[in-house]
């Protein structure tokens, strides 16, 4: 199953830390709060724990994260205005 | 999701882990950076250098580190948990002593099969006649013969005749020639030959590893120190389906393909469930004595 990760925080190191989280669970990038991964369940259930790891350190202002499933049928379905991220180049990095 | 298999190709490069990602860079420069959920092989080609952080997290993860020369896979990281299975390698090194020949026709016949299906696509899709019964004929002949090895020498002679007949004349392919002394006198055909088996060696390694066999002990190659012989005996079966149909399909399409390795290397991404499925197989064959069927191509 296909998951946007969105997140609203305040505190800039805390952010980068989130980002760098998604970043090491191989989700992808689209825009600088939002991440998208193909994720099976306990590779969701890691990425959610992590960030609950992370929300026990936030010491102030906001600290919100919405992790939303969509299916690929629904996806194929966006709308995007400007910019689109690119997609993953195939099976081999060379 | 797909997992990736992902090439260390540049001179120099240095693989280390950043923020969790395994990262490649040359001269400072990234080429790549993955999360280690999201490959399954990373394959080294050139020298590099290598953190010891990328090996603990490649075994974490699964991550299958293979290091080539000159095209050949020469090493492979194995995890320390790994043992094998006692009981099975015990039975392997019985059956091997007293009775190879069982498994090493079954390999033989699983081959000549395959390249027969191969050169008989060739035969029904242009009406030649590229001597594909003569093949299927032998590949018979195998399950009762003693002398596996000579049939195959036969039915290779066949085949490559045949393989030459299809592919076109300016790749300048004279006959399968493994590596020689110089490479460079290799013809484009051969060297990504050389290239798919490789892959297709370090494809079977792993699926030998996990399913508990011994590398070192073989059926119809014979052991010596340092030889995966029972690699070698499983690839059989999948060099011709796997590795010179892709090919040749390539060669026939776009001849200048095979000049790019990339293209070459990523021709080669194998079905490696087929490849499993035979390994357990073989291991549920000598654990249980039923009998072993190779792989038929269709």
């Amino acid at each position: 199953m296909l998951y946007v990760v969105f997140y609203d925080i305040t505190d800039n190191g805390m952010r980068n830390k989130v980002a760098d989280l998604l970043k090491k669970k191989g989700l992808t990038r689209v825009q600088y709060s939002v991440f998208i991964g193909d994720l099976n369940s306990a590779r969701l259930k890691d990425v959610v724990a992590g960030l609950r790891v992370l929300q026990r350190y936030n010491k102030e202002g906001r600290f919100s994260i919405l992790v939303l499933p969509v299916t690929q049928a629904m996806f194929s379905q966006r709308i995007t205005i400007g910019d689109e991220f690119k997609e993953d180049e195939g099976e081999v990095v060379w | 999701m797909e997992k990736r298999t992902a090439f260390v190709k540049d001179w120099g490069a240095v693989l280390r882990v950043n923020k969790g990602r395994i990262e490649c860079s040359v001269k400072g420069q990234v080429k790549w950076s993955l999360s280690p959920a999201e490959v399954s092989s990373i394959i080294f080609l050139v020298t590099s250098s290598l953190s010891t952080e990328v090996i603990r997290l490649a075994n974490d993860f699964g991550i299958e580190l293979v290091f080539f020369y000159k095209g050949e896979p020469i090493s492979k990281v194995v995890h320390a948990n790994y043992v094998g299975s006692m009981k099975l390698w015990l039975k392997q090194a019985r059956e091997a002593r007293k009775n190879p020949v069982k498994y090493a026709r079954q390999f033989i016949y699983g081959k000549m099969h395959n390249q027969w299906v191969t050169v008989h696509y060739y035969e029904k899709k242009y009406s030649l006649d590229l001597k594909g019964d003569e093949l299927t004929q032998l590949s018979k002949e195998v399950l009762t013969a003693d002398e596996v090895m000579q049939k195959e020498a036969q039915g290779a002679k066949i085949y490559w005749r045949a393989v030459k007949r299809v592919i076109p004349s300016t790749l300048g392919f004279k006959g399968r020639r493994k590596m020689t002394q110089n490479e460079e006198n290799l013809d484009l055909l051969n060297k990504a030959l050389n290239i798919g088996y490789g892959m297709l060696r370090k494809e079977v390694w792993g699926a030998v590893i996990s399913a508990g066999l011994n590398p070192y002990v073989g059926f119809l190659h014979k052991y010596r120190a340092g030889r995966i012989s029972l690699v070698f005996d499983l690839m059989e079966e999948f060099r011709s389906p796997f590795v010179d149909r892709p090919l040749i399909g390539l060669a026939r399409e776009n001849p200048e393909a095979l000049k790019d390795l990339k293209k070459v290397y990523s021709t080669f991404l194998f079905d490696s469930d087929v490849i499993y499925t035979q390994a357990r197989r073989l291991a549920n064959s000598l654990l249980q004595g039923e009998e072993y069927r190779p792989f038929m191509a269709k």
